[in-house]
């Protein structure tokens, strides 16, 4: 990846193992629904930037918009106007090679947890020779290459989502979209799984954005947190130069955690005011 | 108490039961013995129509069967098409009640007026009566799929084809599964009846026969033979079949 030339964008990172990548601009985006004959605008003049290789997360609310901007930045939805572009260069939303873990696990339970990588594998088109090598890999990489012929409902909540992380890794994507992925986890096993996705991350150096409503995990994990708030403006943009290894509890991240959602009250109350 | 041991109690508690009625009343309740060696007859030496009481079963089994296979093959189409059209769905919706309604006899008999009384009008009229209920079950399992999974193969950007291939199909599969052992339940009924009705063959057209005739035993030899191979294929074949199909759910 080259290092970015352009000088007009003020990158706000993060820790040495991530900071080489290159950065995708994102410029005044729009997005809005008709309701009726009234449009709802879900965001708009979003302008933000994500450097490859880094950890992003877009963090706010429910309803705020989050999971549609997920799915522009996709290309699954597209935008009412807004450019993107990748080191300057003018890029379409559905140029970048993605893949999603979502918030359940979202495995076919009738096919075994190598089965489950496979059908991702096979529908991207990977040659069947390369297939069972990758399997084998991605599932080691989540800590299941043992259980590569169990079913799904043979494993745990936290197991199940690991194997949804490896189906999506496993096709090697630019950016892995993560929609609240611990979300529906036992507290236990989600601390558990963010320790291990970090991991995961340092050792694939995968660009990942990662939706969440969780400011804790937010911090946690990121380099960057983009904020949403209720009307889908993004008001806030923290990076977390918090060197990693980083331990969960730490005096650091729980400053940098409370200083955000400090602003963000304080936001909410100005925006209750300016509205009454 | 373990299953062989249970099946073969109930077995003994049942026989008991059927002789004790037989000494009660042996015309109208002929015994076991007696249903016994006349099915061991029709079997091995033949009814006095001279065809083995085997023939007529493998009659009435081969009816069955293709109009259960009929039932089922149209009940997926129709559900495939539902699931593809929304017009498809509501006509049919709409339709289903009316369609599940009439009298088993009033089809067969519809049937055999316009078809003749013969062997296609009974799997024409068995298809008929049975495919919306094989429908129903398998339009419910189109609309249980989860959303969620084809969004999933839509983001890894699967064809078409592999969604139908590796979600669809598996998933309809223990809708199809259980209906089809549902309907082999219901079939194999309206299918003697429809024989009864005037066929010259298959299990019906021997029960007719016999009950013209005035001999309860016959009728019931006919009958258990009947049950018993309808259990065999209960037990010895669609059981393992699931068993082996269905392994991911005992997870």
């Amino acid at each position: 990846m080259s290092e970015s030339d352009d000088t007009t964008t003020n990158t706000e990172t993060v820790d040495e193992a991530t900071s080489d990548g290159s950065v995708i601009e994102f410029t005044d985006l729009k997005k809005s629904f008709a309701n009726g004959d009234d449009t709802f605008s879900v965001f708009e003049n979003l302008d933000f930037e994500i450097t490859e290789g880094s950890f992003t997360s877009i963090m706010g609310p429910s309803g705020c918009g989050k999971s549609t901007l997920l799915n522009v930045i996709s290309g699954l939805i597209s935008p009412d106007h807004g450019e993107i572009r990748r080191d300057g260069t003018v890029v379409e939303p559905g140029e970048f090679f993605y893949s999603y873990v979502f918030q359940e696990p979202r495995l076919l339970d009738w096919l075994t947890i190598g089965e489950n990588v496979r059908f991702a594998l096979r529908a991207q088109e990977v040659p069947p020779e390369d297939q069972s090598g990758r399997i084998y890999r991605y599932l080691e990489l989540v800590g299941l290459e043992d259980k590569i012929d169990s079913y799904p409902q043979q494993l745990s909540g936290g197991m199940r989502q690991r194997v949804g992380i490896a189906r999506a890794l496993a096709v090697d994507p630019e950016i892995l979209f993560m929609d609240e992925p611990f979300s529906s986890l036992d507290e236990f096993t989600a601390k558990e799984l963010r320790q291990d996705l970090l991991e995961i991350w340092k050792e694939t150096g995968k660009t990942i954005i990662f939706v969440t409503h969780n400011s804790s995990e937010a911090v946690f994990l990121s380099d960057s947190i983009l904020i949403l708030d209720d009307n889908g403006d993004l008001f806030d943009q923290v990076s977390v130069g918090i060197p990693r290894p980083r331990t969960i509890g730490d005096e650091a991240l729980l400053e940098t955690e409370s200083a955000m959602m400090e602003r963000f009250f304080a936001h909410l109350n100005e925006t209750d005011t300016d509205e009454s | 108490m373990k299953r062989p041991r249970r099946i073969a109690v109930s077995l003994v508690v049942f026989v008991v039961g059927w002789w004790l009625l037989s000494l009660y009343n042996g015309r109208m309740f002929p015994s076991p013995v007696t249903v016994g060696s006349l099915i061991v007859e029709f079997v091995f030496e033949g009814d006095i129509d001279n065809q083995s009481a085997l023939y007529h079963l493998w009659v009435t089994f081969g009816r069955v069967v293709l109009s259960t296979a009929l039932a089922l093959g149209i009940a997926v189409g129709i559900g495939i098409a539902m699931k593809a059209n929304d017009g498809v769905a509501r006509a049919f919706e709409a339709w289903l009640p009316v369609w599940m309604t009439p009298p088993d006899v009033v089809v067969i008999l519809v049937v055999m007026v316009i078809v003749g009384f013969n062997s296609q009008a009974v799997v024409i009229a068995v298809t008929f009566a049975y495919t919306p209920f094989a429908l129903v079950t398998i339009w419910q399992g189109l609309q249980e799929i989860d959303p969620g999974l084809i969004e999933m193969a839509d983001s890894f950007e699967a064809s078409r084809f592999e969604i139908w291939r590796q979600i669809y199909v598996p998933h309809l599969l223990s809708y199809i599964f259980s209906s089809l052992r549902n309907l082999f339940g219901m079939t194999w009924k309206v299918a003697v009846i429809a024989e009864v009705f005037g066929i010259s063959n298959g299990v019906g057209s021997r029960v007719r026969f016999w009950f013209l005739q005035g001999n309860i035993a016959e009728v019931l030899a006919y009958a258990v033979l009947f049950i018993g191979v309808v259990l065999v294929i209960e037990y010895a074949i669609l059981n393992p079949i699931q068993h082996r199909a269905f392994a991911w759910r005992r997870a």
